[in-house]
Formats: structure tokens, sequence, C-alpha cells
């Protein structure tokens, strides 16, 4: 009993320290009721991305530096255009991306540009791996990114940071965080701007017509009340302009595409006896210009939330979410669509001995135009070894999932279908942990099973619509190696992830059953990638690699047109100088070591060896 | 070493059966690809992937790819169309806005044209050393054409000389020795056919038929006959007879269907050769209404992409570019109407070439 309050106690603590809006002052006598999700979300794997190859990376986008740390796939339509994820077998529209709680991926499209999200833009980087739609909504399929501010540390700090690279690349950015009293604040700003004028390998020509920029700014503020009740806001607004780069041996191109997005995000929390209740608002305004046409979504989204325990032990959470989202796209019949989703969820955490836990997640959405399904997920993890050196863990995990079609598969002009049916998946996830010291081995096998999986199809007239038509299978096994050796002053961190997906199309229409037994197009069967960080007093280097299987670009999976595997080499040596409050650090990068030709999307070229110089300096207040 | 040796054995042994190759023709060998059938593939939209199949008449096999065997790459995005003057081939890619100029008995590219006006073109005509090329110009901001016209290029300097202006939409293109028809289609935004005499590089007229005007020929008359491919869904297609020096419409058949772009003659250029879906049908040049019942019912097709009439035998091939997204085929139906054969094709076949 003692040791199961105690526990408890840590899982509060730990919870205050993972919450979304961490709150620092220390507790007195308010009991916390918050759990962090990886409780919620026992029998499968979130990831918190390492936060120094974060910082090395900070001037890259998301894609760039996921695809070095985990097995998944980005095609990106050249460099620095548009980077659509794929995660376990599944397509883009299936991973869901969350920034402070708020879904940001374009509900026109139905999938996030991972292009346009820079990683100098997060504190912190979380990704769930596979499905959990019960937790994290609409389209958590092959998994969910959560991107998280963090809230303002009690150092008050000023950095600057400046990359310059290869091919007319320059990254700036500036952050500064302060705290006084109640009050809370931080701020972001970054640059980057490139003329991305690379030699093409495959011609020898420089790409034209691939220059891009991107700006934003992130504002965080956070008044406390007292130490139980916090008020958080945030605020991100990016601005990015791109030459849409063309297809390799194409000479006078003219696209180009503005984005232009605003995300808000507001939070009201307040603890007290009766548990953690938590108001949420937020607002998205996405506006996408391609050559001179904007289309904009604009999204207003309100939920409450409380926490609370009953019976003692079991945590409990209980939601809802409204979410009213505007069209304004020139395409749609009136250019126009406006419609409103709900979602109550409901979410069960349970330790029934110190070595078992269980997770129950409930999830009702409410959707005009079909019966939303009801999402349960259920996961369960058995400790059978516990002990500072030796962990074991088997754990698993069952979930039914959704995704809502996009504004565009429900009101494209003269195609889309507004009672076209959600997607749903069957998922099923089983795992064993096992760590020996600083060693860790991550073992996973999933599977999961995707119906009315929308594709557009052809009519004779050729004209394309949406249709609930397909079936895909998504099966495979991943494996997650790590360890952090010290020997003397030298720390070694070797990392290596390994996937192997087989995804497949199991039912399609008559005039499609060529597809049927076929690997979807853009998801190779293997996917690996690694990286050695070794640290040596003020130095640090790491070699990283990312290999990708041979790449289907047709449905047909024919080899004339599948792209080749490749394993693509980058390393980087830096040097850290600490003076009372400054800080500087210095970071020499090499991307692409052997000048290797490949590409993620089709003749979208991708550049050679290149390099990167990083300068940043950091003034801490002086700490008390 | 030890694999240069290996492999220059093979080139040697490869060159010796193309001597005797030689040997057993009358004309000398040209190439690989001297006679056959091209098909053009335009490849996936974006991907670049645009290719040609070539089909060995005598010996029943396609050989896919041709372009990137020859050449390493694919030869870019949407290939819409082949056209060949002579020894030289000009692949239209109306996705990278360039035109591959090879040899067609090869393969091997010889040279690229590529220029800011050339903004998604679609076929090429070439006419006393000056190749026409359709083009559909600029879009606005809601994807809708704003000017078409034809380029007119010098085929020796790959300069271009003169810019004639078409209606919206401007696609297929006909000879008949005096003036050069241009279809004007805009997927039934248009109505008319451009007329351009060569000699002078003008437009000289532009006769108006019925919603989107596509594949042309010449019958056994020398008269011009136009399929028009209807409104959305509009089953308002028509074939037209013009009498192509005074630009009159003669006759005028009301197909209610909207058939295919493609519109084939047999060799005799007595019996014309439409599709609607996956239906052929036939019609003589003196009818004067369409037949209810088709001539040929391609069961195995799923998408009938285009139609063409090999000009020796009468054989119809029709290209079949299933959803868009993979490699397509070509079937091959006797001039009788049975079906005879069929070969792969790349992704959305979308020309059938006779050589």
């Amino acid at each position: 009993m003692r040791t199961g309050f105690i526990f408890l106690g840590c899982l509060s603590v730990c919870a205050f320290c993972c919450a979304q809006s961490k709150d620092t002052v220390m507790l007195k006598s308010v009991t916390v009721y918050g759990l962090p999700d990886e409780k919620y979300l026992a029998g499968s794997s979130l990831i918190l991305l390492d936060s120094s190859l974060k910082s090395n990376e900070r001037s890259r986008n998301l894609g760039e530096i996921l695809s070095l740390q985990l097995p998944i796939y980005f095609r990106n339509y050249g460099n620095g255009m548009l980077s659509s994820i794929s995660m376990r077998g599944t397509s883009p529209q299936h991973t869901s991306v969350l920034w402070n709680g708020v879904n940001i991926s374009s509900f026109s499209l139905g999938q996030a540009d991972f292009s346009i999200l820079p990683a100098a833009a997060f504190d912190e980087i979380k990704i769930h791996e596979g499905a959990g739609s019960a937790r994290f909504g609409s389209g958590a399929f092959g998994g969910t990114v959560l991107l998280n501010s963090t809230a303002p540390s009690q150092i008050n700090s000023i950095s600057f940071s400046q990359d310059a690279g290869s091919f007319g690349r320059y990254f700036s950015s500036v952050n500064g965080s302060w705290s006084a009293n109640r009050w809370g604040f931080k701020t972001k700003l970054y640059n980057l701007t490139s003329e991305n004028n690379f030699p093409v390998l495959i011609t020898g020509e420089r790409q034209p017509h691939a220059a891009f920029r991107q700006s934003g700014i992130l504002q965080d503020v956070e008044y406390r009340w007292s130490t139980a009740k916090t008020l958080s806001l945030h605020y991100w607004y990016h601005d990015a302009d791109r030459q849409i780069q063309p297809t390799i041996g194409q000479y006078n191109s003219v696209d180009n595409q503005q984005d232009r997005n605003q995300r808000l995000s507001i939070r009201y929390q307040s603890h007290s006896r009766l548990g953690l209740l938590s108001l949420n608002s937020g607002y998205v305004n996405d506006v996408i210009v391609y050559d001179g046409s904007a289309s904009t979504v604009i999204r207003w989204i309100s939920s409450a939330r409380h926490e609370f325990v009953f019976l003692k032990t079991f945590h409990a959470q209980t939601g809802a979410e409204w979410n009213h989202i505007i069209g304004n796209i020139p395409n749609y019949q009136n250019g126009h669509a406006q419609e409103d989703r709900y979602d109550f969820t409901s979410s069960i955490q349970k330790n029934i001995t110190d070595r078992i836990s269980i997770a129950v997640n409930l999830r009702q959405p409410v959707v005009s135009g079909f019966n939303a399904p009801f999402l349960p997920y259920f996961g369960t993890e058995y400790a059978i070894l516990k002990s500072i050196n030796n962990d074991l863990k088997i754990r698993g995990s069952i979930s039914k999932n959704y995704r809502v079609p996009t504004l565009n598969d429900r009101y494209w002009q003269n195609a889309g279908d507004k009672n076209l049916l959600p997607e749903t998946s069957r998922a099923g996830e089983f795992g064993i942990d096992y760590r020996f010291k600083t060693f860790e081995i991550v073992n996973s096998f999933f599977a999961q099973k995707v119906n009315d999986w929308i594709q557009w199809v052809p009519e004779q007239n050729g004209n394309y619509h949406p249709q609930n038509i397909e079936q895909v299978l998504a099966e495979g096994v991943e494996v997650k190696l790590s360890l952090r050796q010290k020997i003397n002053d030298v720390t070694i961190i070797p990392m290596l992830t390994y996937q192997f997906t087989k995804s497949i199309t199991t039912q399609a229409p008559a005039a499609d059953q060529y597809t049927i037994g076929k690997q979807l197009i853009y998801t190779p069967r293997q996917t690996a990638s690694g990286y050695i960080q070794v640290i040596w007093r003020k130095f640090s280097s790491d070699i990283s690699a990312q290999y990708n299987g041979t790449r289907f670009t047709d449905a047909g999976n024919t080899d004339a047109y599948a792209l080749p595997s490749f394993a693509l080499f980058n390393a980087s040596i830096g040097k850290v100088w600490l003076s009372n409050q400054h800080r500087f650090d210095f970071r020499f990068s090499v991307k692409n070591i052997f000048n290797l030709d490949y590409q993620l999307y089709a003749s979208r070229a991708m550049p050679g060896r290149n390099y990167n110089l990083q300068f940043t300096y950091q003034l801490n207040s002086k700490t008390n | 070493m030890k694999i240069n040796f290996k492999s220059s054995l093979l080139i040697a042994l490869a060159a010796s059966f193309s001597i005797i190759g030689c040997n057993k023709s009358s004309d000398p060998v040209k190439g690989k690809y001297q006679t056959g059938v091209l098909v053009a593939n335009q490849g996936n939209f974006g991907s670049a992937n645009g290719d040609v199949t070539y089909y060995n008449t005598s010996t029943s096999l396609a050989e896919q790819t041709i372009y990137k065997n020859v050449n390493g790459s694919f030869s870019g995005d949407v290939l819409q169309s082949i056209t060949l003057d002579g020894d030289v081939g000009y692949l239209v890619l109306n996705g990278s806005d360039k035109i591959e100029i090879v040899d067609n008995n090869t393969f091997k590219l010889n040279n690229t044209f590529s220029d800011p006006k050339l903004d998604k073109p679609q076929y090429l005509q070439v006419i006393n050393g000056k190749a026409y090329i359709s083009v559909w110009g600029p879009y606005d901001s809601n994807f809708d054409l704003v000017k078409s016209y034809l380029l007119v290029m010098d085929t020796k300097t790959l300069q271009l000389v003169d810019t004639i202006t078409t209606d919206l939409g401007v696609e297929n293109l006909l000879y008949n020795g005096k003036y050069l028809f241009a279809s004007n289609n805009n997927f039934g935004g248009s109505s008319t056919v451009s007329v351009i005499d060569p000699s002078i590089d003008k437009r000289v007229n532009q006769f108006t038929l019925a919603a989107g005007p596509a594949g042309m020929v010449l019958d056994a008359n020398n008269k011009l006959w136009v399929v028009t491919t209807g409104t959305f869904a509009g089953n308002d297609g028509k074939l037209f007879r013009v009498n192509p020096s005074t630009f009159a419409i003669e006759q005028t058949i009301n197909l209610s269907a909207n058939p295919g772009n493609s519109l084939g003659i047999t060799p005799d250029k007595k019996t014309l050769y439409y599709s609607v879906n996956s239906l052929i049908y036939k019609i003589t040049i003196d009818a004067t209404t369409a037949s209810t019942s088709s001539f040929i019912n391609a069961t195995d097709v799923v998408t009938l992409n285009t139609l063409a009439v090999n000009p020796t035998n009468g054989d119809i091939y029709v290209g079949d570019a299933l959803n868009y997204s993979t490699a397509g085929s070509v079937y091959v139906y006797g001039s009788d109407g049975t079906k005879k054969t069929s070969f792969a094709a790349g992704i959305t076949p979308s020309q059938i070439v006779f050589k």
C-alpha cells in the first residue's frame, strides 16, 4: 500500500515534469492528478527525440531529423520541398501531428508538410509509434508526432544561432526566455534562406528554380496565479515562400508556393482536490498560395479535460473537444466549406501491481455526414524483470482507429463526397523491451488493417473522385538498439533502428485487381537509421546514417519505375566553450559524405555532399 | 579488369550478332528500333518517368523504357507524343516543357529544346524544315488556360521563328500537304479547328465544329475527318467531315456519347474507328449515321487511352492506361475485330506510332 502510494507520487511528479505546460514551481499541499501520455499509452512506445541531436540540427526541418533517428520514410518532392511522412507502412495522411495539443495537419490535404516544421520551433519532440486514434484523434494510424513548448526556465537566457551552408543556405535564430514573479515568457525567432542551386549529380547541371525562405516567430506566455492555477499561451506564426523544384531536366519552371500558418493554443489548468482541470482554446489559420491562388482553412478549437483519481488507484481522464472548421478554397463548391466536429474521450490507467499496468482510452467522435465509429484503445504492460541493472518488459495493445476524409475529399467541386465513410483500422502491437544497464533493446511487432481506404479513382471521362474502395494490411517488425557507454572521459552513444514493413493492398475494386498483394508506393520494406555520438570533454562528434530499401512508385510495383535502395551518411564535429554565464557552441557538419545520388520522390533531385557551419552563443542570467 | 574484359567480350559478341543481322537484311540497319511500333507512355504526372515502349512486330517482343535504356534516365515528365521525321524523333514532354530530339532508330538523345514559351507542349508536325508545336500555354490562378498557340521552330538551328495564336487547348495536328489543321479541344471548352498556311506561317482560317475537337484523319477522298469529344458527361460527341479547301462541313454524325480523343482509319482510308470507353466503333466514310452496335468490345481494356491503326496491315492497337498509376498494356486486334495479341507498355500509354 505504502509502496503503491510512493509509486503514484513518483508518477505524479513525473506527470508534472512531462505535462505540456510544465510548472517548475514546487507543489506543496496540492495532489497532482495528471499523468503523462506514456502512462495512458501502456503497451506502445512513445519516443522522446534526442535533444542534443535536435540541437545540432536546429536549422533543419523535422523530417530531416526524424529520418535520422527513427525508421520513418519521408517522400520529399525535392530539397526543402513538400515532405510527406510514412510511418509503419501507412500513407502520409495516416500520421497526425499535434502542436501543444492542436492538430496541425492540413485539413484540406489531410497531411502535414514536414519541410515547413522547423526543428528550431519546438522545445520537445515526441513520437508515438503506431495506432492511437483513441488518444490522438483522426488520422493517428501509423503514428503521432507531438510537438510541445515547455515552460519558461527559471534561468533567464538569450541565445543567438547562425548557420551558413552549401548552396547559399543561411539560418539565423534568436531565443529568449525570461520569468519573473508569476510571469514567464519565451520567444523564438528564426529565418532560413537557401538558394538551393545544388549540382544535380545525374546531369551535372545546377538545380534551377528551387530557392526557398522560411521565417517564423513563437511566443509562449505563462501566468501562474498560484502553484495550482496556470494560464499558458502559445502562439506560432510561420511564413514560407518557395520556388517549386521541378523534376530533373525541366528548365523553365515558374511554379511557386507560399505557406502562412498561424497557430494559437491557450490553456488554463487548475489543480484542486477534485482533480486537474484543463480548459483549452485553439485557433489555426493555414493559408497555401500556389501560383497566386490562395486556399485558406481556419479552425477554432475548444476543449475541456478533467483528470482525477477514483477508487484510490484508478487514474482517469475525461474530456470533450469541439472543432469548428472553415475552408475557403476556390475549388470547392461555392468556394467554401464549413463543418463542426466533436470528440468525447475517456481514459483510465491502473497499476494492477507494481509490475502490471493497464490503460484504456475511449473516443467517440461526432462528424456530420456519417456515423463516426467508437474508438477504443486497450494496452497493458508486464515487467518480468525490474531491477537497477535489468529490466525486461512485455507489452501489447489493440485499438480501433479512424481518419475523417479530408475537406478536399468531402467538398471538391464535382468530385467531393460528404457521405464518404471515414477510413477505419484495427491495429495490434506486441513488444518486448529489455534493458541491461544503459543498453536498451526495444522490439515491436505490429499489424494494422485499414478498411475503406480512400482513393481518388478516375472515371471513364477522366475525372477523378474519391471512394472508399481499398483495404490495406500493414504489418512488420521494428528493433531499436541504444547504448550510452562512458569510458574514462569519453562517452559513446550508439543507436540503431531497423524496420521491416509489408504494407499491401488486400482488397481493391475490379479494375484495380493488379494492386492486390502489392506494396504501397513510396513505402520501403526495409528502413534503418542510426548514429554514433562520441563526447570527449568539450568536444562532440557524430556519424549518422539512413537506409531505405527499394521504393515502388507505381501501384503495380513495376521494377522499371522503382527507386533503388540507398544509404546516406552524415557526420559532424563540434565544440562547446563555457565561461560563467556564457556558452559558445561551434559545429561543422558534412551531409551526404559519399556524394550519393538518391531520390526520395521520383525525379526530384537531392543534393550531393554539402557542408554546414553552425555557431551559437547563449547568455544566462546568474543563478542564485 | 576481369569484368571489363568480360563485358568487352559481350559487346564484341553482340556486335558480331548485329553484323549477322546486317547481312540478312537488304537495307543497312540504322538501329535497333528502325522498324516496329513505338508507344509513348506519359508516366506519372510529376514523376518525370515518361518513356517509350518498343514493340517488334516480327518477334512479337516488347522492350520497355527504351529511352532510359539508351540514355540513362527517363525522357521526362508526361511524354505526350512522338513525331517521326526521317531518322529524327521528337519526344514532346508536356510536364517537363521540353522536346527531346533523338535518332529514332537508336533512340540516342541528340538535342533538347526548351524555352519559356514552350509551356505544356502537346504535338509536333514537321513541314519543310520547320517544326510546328501545339502548346497549351499558361494557366491563370484557377488553372484555366489563357492563351494557346503553335510555336514554329527551325529544325536545324532549334530557334523559334514564329508564334501562331490558336484557340484554347490546341492539341492534334494534321498536315494535308497544303494546310496544317490544329484541333482546339480544351476538355470541350473549345469547338474550333485552326487552319495554318505553313508557307506564310499565318492562321488563315478557324472553323467551328462542336465542343472538343480532337483526333483528325484524311480519308480516301482527301476529306478531313474530326472527332469532337463533347461536353463533360454530355454524350454529345460528333464526327465531322470537312472540305479541306473551303472548310465547309460536309457531314455531321452524332455519336450520342463522349468518345475518346483518337480517330483511326483503315489502310484503304474508307473506314474510320473511334472509341467510347472500351467499345470500338467503325463507320464508313460515306455513312450518315453512327452504328448503334460496337465493332469490338475490348473487355480486357480497363481504360482505353489511345487507339491507332497499323497502316500496313490494318491491325487496331489500343493502349490501356488501367488507373493511370501503373504500367499499362497495348491490345492488338485484327481488321476483322478479333483479338490478336497484347503486350506490356509503360505508365499511361498515350500514343502509338508505326514505323
